[in-house]
């Protein structure tokens, strides 16, 4: 897929409408936010930032989460852009990198 | 103990040392003690790997030194994404890529972004949930390592880890 057809498809909200359908989560997400920039060695990434509906998560319930969100965006995208999926309970405003 | 050891458990002591109000400080060194500890884990086994033997611990020195951040980079998100560089496919015997070894370079990218991000983005405010996720991170991958380091693909990729950016031609 080119850059072109990539931003077409792939503006921000367009992932996170995609990323409020995935089902079946083993913890419920509160918010959803996705910038999408340059990583620290220039390359296209796409940061997800996740607000879950608990704190007393496990390592595994995350993993879980983070690996359903990269594979929603990758199927989303047909782009293997990088994700970057951190949990956080403070989305930072600005892009990374 | 090893330093990679030490650096993921300072890493975790970091990470939780201030039980309310955690410093920006001690999460930043602790992400990036984080990323550290994988970083020395797999330069460790790999310049072990390479350079065996009780005798030639000065050699295996030299060639620790000789691992860069973004070749590792480079390869960790190709094992990461189920793919092995072309020319180090004939190393993996016809064996798809174990699931622990993506993960392991799954979370290499991973800790190495937030590493630079934690060390050098100073408009940046980091929580402690981002932090024991990440510090999380650090400890699967270190447990995912330990059941596929001797494995033909993780011997690809130590390999990679070092040469791929020569091997291209």
């Amino acid at each position: 897929m080119t850059q072109q057809a990539y931003n077409d498809r792939m503006d921000t909200r367009f992932i996170e409408t995609k990323l409020r359908e995935i089902k079946d989560l083993p913890i419920k997400v509160r918010s959803w936010k996705v910038i999408e920039g340059e990583d620290a060695t220039s390359d296209s990434a796409i940061w997800v930032w996740i607000t879950l509906d608990r704190s007393d998560t496990s390592p595994s319930e995350r993993a879980e989460i983070r690996q359903r969100v990269r594979d929603a965006v990758h199927a989303a995208a047909n782009e293997r852009t990088w994700v970057y999926v951190r949990f956080s309970d403070e989305v930072p405003e600005a892009k990374e990198a | 103990m090893s330093l990679h050891t030490d650096l993921r458990h300072q890493a975790r002591h970091l990470a939780t040392r201030e039980p309310k109000r955690p410093r920006q400080a001690s999460l930043r060194r602790a992400i990036s003690s984080a990323y550290y500890a994988l970083f020395h884990l797999l330069v460790n086994d790999a310049s072990r790997f390479l350079v065996a033997g009780n005798t030639r611990n000065p050699l295996r020195q030299c060639l620790g030194r000789a691992f860069a951040h973004r070749t590792m980079k480079t390869v960790a998100k190709q094992f990461a994404n189920g793919t092995c560089p072309t020319k180090l496919r004939p190393a993996l015997q016809r064996q798809p890529l174990p699931r622990e070894l993506e993960e392991v370079a799954q979370a290499f990218v991973d800790l190495q972004q937030a590493r630079h991000e934690a060390d050098y983005d100073t408009a940046r405010r980091f929580t402690r949930a981002e932090a024991i996720d990440l510090v999380d991170q650090c400890d699967q991958a270190f447990a995912n390592w330990q059941t596929v380091h001797r494995t033909p693909s993780a011997e690809a990729f130590m390999v990679g880890l070092l040469a791929h950016d020569n091997m291209k031609r």
